[in-house]
C-alpha cells in the first residue's frame, strides 16, 4: 500500500480515500495492475493534455457527501422485452437466468484493462469494480432479447466494470443508462466483437449537478464486424462519456453517433479515439450539440490510421449551437495518419442559431422560445437517424422535454 | 383594414442606424389589392419587415394598425396570430423540419395564440392535400425539409401553400414573382387571386409590372425614398413600365 501511495504525486484526499478503499478490497493481480495504470496519473487534471478541459481531480477534490438521493428514469426502462442488469451502489445485479445465447462468466480476476496507462479513469473503475474481477458475459448466439445495462451512481463512489466478448456473426442490442443523482462513478464496458458479429450500442446519460461521472467503453472490432452507436447526454456536474474503438480486423465498420444538451451549471465531455489498424475499415462520426448560457462542452474526437490500414475511410463532424452567449464550446478534433490511400475528413462548427430562420418562423406565428426550440431539436435530432426504432421517439422526446424546460 | 400613418422607421443601431422609410402613409381597406412599386433601394423589403415586427427594424415614428388594433407594440408572432402574413421574397431554408410539421407547428401556435383550440390532424392533413393539389405540390415535397433544396419557383408556390393554409387577414407579397417561370406564376397568381375576399386586403409588393397582369390591384402606389410618391390605379404600373421610374420620380420632385 504505502508503494501505490507513492505513485501519487502530492495526492489529494480524494485520491487517498480511492487508495483506502482499494485496501479494503479483495487483493488480485488485475487490480492491483489497474490501481498502479491510475495512481500513475491520479485523477485526471488539467495539466493532462487528454483531460485539458475536464479536470476530474478539481471536480473531486474529495469524495462527496451523500445524504439521500432521487433516483433518475431512463427512457429504456420502458423497453419491452429486455432483460435488464443493474449496477447500484451494491454492485451489479445480473436475472438470475439470461436469455438463451447469453452465459455469465464470473472471473475471480481476468485481465488489466488493455492500454491502462492511458486510461486512469477507466483502470480506476476496474480497480475498484464491486465485483470480483471483471464481470464477462459471452454472447454465443443472437439472443431474443435486448440487454439493458442500467447504471445507477447513488454513492459517494461507485466503480463497475463489464466485459462482453460477442462470438463470430452474433448480433447484440445493447442500451445503456448512464444516471448519476449522486457522486463520483467510473463505468467501464468493454465488448470484444468477433468476425462479423455486430454490436448496437444506444447510451442515455442523465446526472445531477452534483455528480461526477466518467464512463468508458473500450470496442474491439475483428474481420467485418460492425459497430453502431448512438448517445444522448445532458451532463453532470462533470461526466465524460469516452469511446476507444479498435478496428482489429479488415473491413470491420463503426458508426459513432452523438447528441448532446447542455444546461446551466453542466458539463458534457464526448470523448472518442478510433484507431484503424488494418485494411478497408470504415468510421462514421456525427456528434451535435446544444449548449445554454452556463453549460460546458467538449468534443475530442480522434482517428488514427496505422500505416498499414490502406483503404480507410473516416469521417468525424462535431456541430454545436450555442444557445445564449456564456454558453461554453471546446471541440478537438484529430487525424492522425500514416497510411496513403485513405480517404479521412473532419468537420468542426460552433454556432448560434440562424435570425433569418428564427424570424421566419415568428412569422408564421410560432413563439421566439417555440421557434428556437424546433430549431434546436431539428439541429440536434439529426443523429437520431441510425437509433434503434424502439427508443427513437422516446430519445427525440427527452430532447424536446429539455429544450421546452430551457425556454 | 391595414392603415398606415407617417410611419418612420431606421435600419441598424447607434452610429450604423440609417432611415430609410421617411414618413409613409398608406390605407389599404378590406376587399382591395394595392401594389407597392419602386426602384431598387425605395425601401420595399424593409416596409414589409417593419410591418412584421424584424428585429433591428426600429420604428421612430407614426403608426400602423390593422382593423383598427395597433400592431407595432406587438410580437412578430401576434402579429401573425393576429392575421399579418409576408411571404418573403427569399424563403428561409429549416433544414430538419418536414414542410407539414412546420405548418401544423405554425398553425396551431397562431390559434393558442388567439385562444382557439388545435386543428386536428385529420382536418390538417385533409386540407393540406386540397391545397397541395391545386399549387401541384407533390405529396413528397410536403415531407420534405421546409424550403430545403427546393427549386426558387418551389420556394414561391411553397410561401403560397402556407398562405392558403394559414388563411391570414392581411397578405404582404414581397416581390413574389422575382425567380418565376411563366407556368410558376400562373400557379401561385391563381393562389393568391383564389385568397381575394371582401374582408380580406392585401399589399403586393413588386419591381416589375408583369406580376400586376396575373393579381390585378385596385391601387398602385410608388415608394421612392422612403414614402409614398405617388398614387394611382392599374394605368400607373403599365405607365411605369414603360416609361420607368425616371418620369413619375422627376414629376414628384
Amino acid at each position: 500500500m504505502a508503494e501505490l501511495r507513492d505513485l501519487f504525486r502530492n495526492p489529494v484526499t480524494s485520491e487517498l480515500e480511492l487508495l483506502e478503499k482499494f485496501g479494503r478490497l479483495p487483493q488480485s493481480a488485475q487490480r492491483t495492475r489497474n490501481f498502479e495504470a491510475f495512481a500513475n496519473v491520479g485523477l485526471p487534471h488539467r495539466r493532462v493534455e487528454a483531460w485539458k478541459w475536464s479536470d476530474v481531480r478539481q471536480a473531486v477534490p474529495q469524495l462527496p457527501e451523500v445524504g439521500d438521493v432521487d433516483g433518475l428514469s431512463t427512457p429504456f426502462d420502458g423497453l419491452s422485452g429486455a432483460i435488464t442488469i443493474r449496477f447500484g451502489a451494491k454492485g451489479a445485479d445480473v436475472p438470475k437466468t439470461l436469455p438463451k445465447g447469453l452465459r455469465l462468466i464470473e472471473q475471480s480476476d481476468g485481465q488489466a484493462i488493455g492500454g491502462a496507462e492511458d486510461l486512469p479513469m477507466a483502470a480506476l473503475g476496474a480497480a475498484l469494480a464491486a465485483k470480483p474481477g471483471a464481470l464477462m458475459i459471452e454472447v454465443t448466439e443472437t439472443p431474443a432479447s435486448k440487454i439493458h445495462l442500467r447504471f445507477e451512481a447513488t454513492d459517494d463512489s461507485q466503480f463497475a466494470r463489464l466485459v462482453f466478448v460477442l462470438r463470430p456473426g452474433v448480433t447484440l442490442e445493447v442500451f445503456e443508462s448512464h444516471l448519476a443523482p449522486a457522486g463520483f462513478s467510473s463505468h467501464v464496458v468493454e465488448y470484444s466483437v468477433e468476425s462479423d458479429a455486430a454490436l448496437e450500442r444506444t447510451i442515455y446519460q442523465r446526472a445531477s449537478k452534483s455528480a461526477v461521472q466518467v464512463f468508458t467503453a473500450l470496442i474491439h472490432l475483428n474481420d467485418g464486424a460492425k459497430l453502431v452507436q448512438n448517445a444522448l447526454g445532458f451532463g453532470a456536474k462533470l461526466c465524460r462519456n469516452e469511446t476507444r474503438v479498435f478496428h482489429h480486423g479488415p473491413g470491420a465498420n463503426a458508426t459513432l453517433n452523438a447528441a448532446y444538451l447542455v444546461a446551466d451549471g453542466y458539463h458534457y465531455d464526448q470523448t472518442s479515439q478510433v484507431r484503424h489498424s488494418r485494411e478497408e475499415c470504415q468510421t462514421t462520426q456525427l456528434c451535435k450539440g446544444a449548449v445554454a448560457d452556463g453549460g460546458r462542452s467538449v468534443f475530442q474526437g480522434k482517428f488514427y490510421v496505422a500505416r498499414k490500414a490502406q483503404k480507410t475511410a473516416a469521417e468525424m463532424s462535431h456541430h454545436a449551437l450555442i444557445l445564449e452567449n456564456g454558453g461554453e464550446v471546446n471541440a478537438k478534433p484529430e487525424l492522425e495518419i500514416y497510411a496513403d490511400d485513405v480517404e479521412c475528413a473532419h468537420g468542426n462548427t460552433v454556432g448560434a442559431l440562424d435570425t433569418d430562420a428564427l424570424f421566419y418562423m415568428r412569422q408564421r406565428g410560432m413563439t421566439e422560445a417555440a421557434a428556437r426550440a424546433l430549431l434546436t431539436e431539428a439541429f440536434i435530432t439529426e443523429t437520431f437517424e441510425d437509433v434503434d426504432a424502439s427508443v427513437q421517439d422516446a430519445l427525440i422526446e427527452e430532447a424536446r422535454q429539455w429544450l421546452t424546460h430551457q425556454a | 383594414m391595414l392603415k398606415i400613418d407617417n410611419l418612420s422607421a431606421s435600419v441598424g443601431e447607434g452610429d450604423e442606424s440609417k432611415e430609410i422609410i421617411k414618413g409613409l402613409s398608406l390605407d389599404v381597406p378590406a376587399g382591395e389589392v394595392h401594389a407597392i412599386m419602386g426602384p431598387n433601394g425605395a425601401g420595399k423589403s424593409t416596409l414589409s419587415y417593419v410591418l412584421t415586427g424584424r428585429d433591428g427594424y426600429e420604428v421612430t415614428g407614426g403608426s400602423v394598425s390593422l382593423n383598427g388594433e395597433d400592431m407595432l407594440e406587438l410580437e412578430p408572432e401576434e402579429r401573425a396570430a393576429k392575421g399579418m402574413f409576408l411571404s418573403f421574397q427569399y424563403p428561409v431554408e429549416i433544414p430538419g423540419v418536414p414542410v407539414l410539421t412546420f405548418l401544423r407547428t405554425a398553425l396551431n401556435s397562431q390559434r393558442k395564440l388567439r385562444g382557439e383550440e388545435e386543428v386536428s390532424a385529420k382536418d390538417f392533413l385533409r386540407k393540406s392535400r386540397e391545397v397541395a393539389a391545386k399549387l401541384k405540390l407533390t405529396p413528397d415535397m410536403l415531407k420534405r425539409f421546409l424550403n430545403v433544396g427546393f427549386s426558387g419557383g418551389e420556394k414561391k408556390r411553397l410561401e403560397i401553400f402556407q398562405m392558403m393554409m394559414l388563411e391570414p387577414k392581411f397578405l404582404i407579397l414581397d416581390e413574389t414573382d422575382s425567380g418565376l417561370d411563366i407556368d410558376a406564376l400562373r400557379i401561385v397568381s391563381e393562389g393568391v387571386n383564389e385568397l381575394r375576399s371582401p374582408d380580406r386586403g392585401m399589399l403586393v409588393i413588386t419591381h416589375y409590372q408583369r406580376l400586376l397582369d396575373h393579381i390585378q390591384p385596385d391601387k398602385v402606389h410608388v415608394l421612392a425614398g422612403g414614402k409614398i410618391i405617388k398614387t394611382g390605379g392599374p394605368e400607373l404600373a403599365l405607365r411605369l413600365e414603360k416609361e420607368g421610374y425616371d418620369g413619375v420620380l422627376s414629376e414628384a420632385a
